[in-house]
């Protein structure tokens, strides 16, 4: 069975490279384009990892990541925060609000593949 | 016996003359005696003057009232009906103009000389208060009907004014009014009152140099009070031009900071598609688009490192960057950036090695930012240098790990060694079109050495080649 991921992210170019790398590489991809839209795929698919943007329209990935990792069953999902945000300290607010690893866009796809496989055991 | 007690009818004339000789003698000494006392008298009297209004003008600063109290206690004293004040005008004209400050035992009586008095100007020379003003000294007019200087002398005599006398009040040698009195009894000068009056116009002279000294004081200490106000208005400008300024900072770097991030959005689907095209995702690629997507994913890539130096110069000038402090291995950093850098040494046939202890301790610091200082430095040595070799050398002691990365290239003048630290600088002799990057890189590489409290620096001998050196406390104290 293929692992399933789940793409929250608005900007529709980066949605479907993450699509294009991840299906390829024989996973399920679920995309969501807003945080609501996001919590509620992750509470009602129940995907093994999650890659999450920051800047998204109303939610925020911050806030997203809060609910997800909040709900009863989700807490060991992997959160991945891919964020175009280069600040300082936005790791550790991705980290202080459960992001599993960061990863700065414009990130090198095979990273991101390999990223991910690392938080997938 | 009777002719001796008789005497002769000679001898009695004889001395009731000379009886009548002594009692002249007599009442001559007493008048002259009386006289005498007289004068002492009005000396007292006079000298008694002078101490009231001398008491009197040092007691104010009020000019007008101390010459009110002048001419009123002149007046008093001789009895004489009128006294009158000049000051001398202060536009300028050198003219004497009317105080209208009088003493008037009758002012119905003589009004009509008053008001011509204060409708005459008097020019230096000129009628009584004019003599005084151009000589400085009391001046006596014992019958003003022959006076043929007096223009007043009509107006006097309507009156039923004859005798007259002004003395000056002076500020040094300066007449800076003139005290008249009339009296319509003709009367003889009187020196000594002329003398004392002369000593009254010196103490109300007192009295308006003092005033004028307040005057000059409360003067100084308005203009004083407005350069302070203007001064604080100043200070309070240069603030608000401060805070505005550092306002206008804010929003720049947030500026940049924003579009920074809305850059590599596009930038992220540039070199993503040409990653996933390049890794055969949407299907082989022939050799010849392989090599063309190569190059757009290095320029794309340089791009990125354009923006990242923005970004970062943004933060250092904001006071924003922040370094990540972890436990580090300068040994891992160096081969990292050697790995990275080997393919761009090997295409320009350059030997690109490193001279690194084996047993170098683990550091503390942000290794992440320490990585971007030693690529800008290995990437710069190896962009300028055509021939010859980059090496990459570690030590350390106790405290401090240093790092020196020199190269063959053609070294920099001592002029441009200062300069190419500043923002946008990259030496003359390689024209930033020629070189390309921002202009940024050894600034902000200079700005994170200094961030974890250590130096960077270059030495060069053109022709030479150029060694850029830093050295980084090896464990990096935040609070530091």
């Amino acid at each position: 069975m293929s692992m399933k991921i789940l793409s929250i992210e608005d900007q529709e170019d980066n949605r479907r490279i993450i699509r294009d790398l991840f299906t390829s590489a024989g996973y399920e991809v679920i995309e969501a384009v807003t945080g609501e839209e996001g919590v509620h795929l992750a509470s009602s698919c129940r995907p093994d990892v999650i890659l999450m943007d920051i800047q998204l329209p109303g939610l925020d990935g911050y806030e997203a990541t809060r609910r997800i990792k909040a709900i009863p069953g989700l807490h060991g999902v992997p959160i991945i925060v891919v964020t175009s945000y280069a600040l300082g300290g936005d790791e550790e607010k991705a980290r202080a609000a459960g992001g599993d690893a960061y990863i700065v866009k414009p990130y090198n796809p095979h990273q991101l593949l390999q990223t991910v496989r690392q938080h997938l055991h | 016996m009777s002719e001796t007690t008789a005497l002769s009818e000679t001898q009695v004339q004889r001395l009731l003359k000379r009886l009548d000789r002594e009692r002249r003698a007599r009442a001559e000494s007493e008048a002259i005696a009386e006289k005498a006392l007289g004068d002492l008298y009005r000396r007292q009297k006079d000298v008694k003057l002078l101490q009231t209004i001398a008491v009197a003008a040092n007691q104010t600063s009020m000019v007008e009232s101390a010459m009110q109290f002048a001419i009123d206690a002149v007046c008093s004293h001789t009895a004489w009906p009128v006294g009158h004040v000049y000051f001398l005008s202060e536009d300028g004209t050198g003219e004497l103009k009317t105080g209208k400050l009088w003493h008037l035992e009758d002012p119905e009586r003589f009004q009509t000389f008053r008001d011509m008095t204060e409708a005459t100007r008097f020019k230096a020379g000129v009628g009584l208060p004019g003599q005084v003003l151009s000589s400085g000294k009391p001046l006596w007019i014992t019958d003003m009907s022959k006076d043929r200087n007096l223009p007043r002398a009509k107006a006097a005599e309507d009156v039923g004014v004859r005798t007259a006398f002004a003395f000056p009040v002076l500020i040094g040698q300066d007449v800076v009014a003139v005290l008249e009195f009339f009296s319509a009894d003709p009367s003889q000068p009187d020196e000594a009152l002329l003398e004392v009056m002369a000593h009254v116009g010196t103490q109300l002279g007192r009295v308006i140099e003092r005033k004028r000294g307040e005057e000059a004081l409360l003067q100084n200490a308005a203009r004083l009070e407005r350069a302070l106000a203007e001064n604080v208005s100043l200070y309070e400008d240069i603030k608000a031009q401060k805070n505005q300024l550092e306002i206008a900072n804010k929003h720049k770097s947030q500026f940049l900071a924003n579009m920074s991030h809305e850059l590599r959005t596009p930038l992220n689907a540039i070199l993503g598609y040409t990653q996933l095209i390049l890794g055969n995702i949407y299907g082989d690629v022939p050799e010849k688009i392989s090599e063309v997507l190569r190059r757009v994913g290095v320029s794309g890539h340089h791009l990125l490192s354009l923006i990242n130096d923005v970004l970062d110069l943004s933060k250092i000038e904001a006071g924003q960057l922040q370094l990540v402090t972890k436990e580090y291995s300068i040994s891992d950093v160096v081969h990292g950036v050697l790995a990275t850098m080997d393919p761009l040494a090997q295409e320009k046939h350059l030997t690109l090695t490193a001279n690194i202890p084996m047993d170098l301790p683990p550091g503390r610091g942000d290794a992440g930012r320490i990585n971007q200082v030693l690529l800008n430095l290995v990437g710069n040595a190896i962009k300028f240098t055509d021939h010859g070799e980059v090496c990459v050398e570690v030590c350390h002691n106790q405290d401090c790990f240093l790092v020196r990365v020199s190269d063959t290239g053609p070294g920099i003048d001592p002029v441009e060694q200062h300069r190419i630290f500043d923002e946008f600088q990259q030496g003359e002799t390689f024209s930033m079109r020629r070189k390309g990057g921002s202009g940024l890189g050894l600034t902000i590489a200079k700005q994170i050495v200094m961030h974890h409290g250590g130096p960077l620096w270059v030495e060069s001998t053109v022709g030479q080649g150029s060694t850029f050196s830093f050295s980084l406390p090896r464990l990096f104290n935040q609070s530091g």
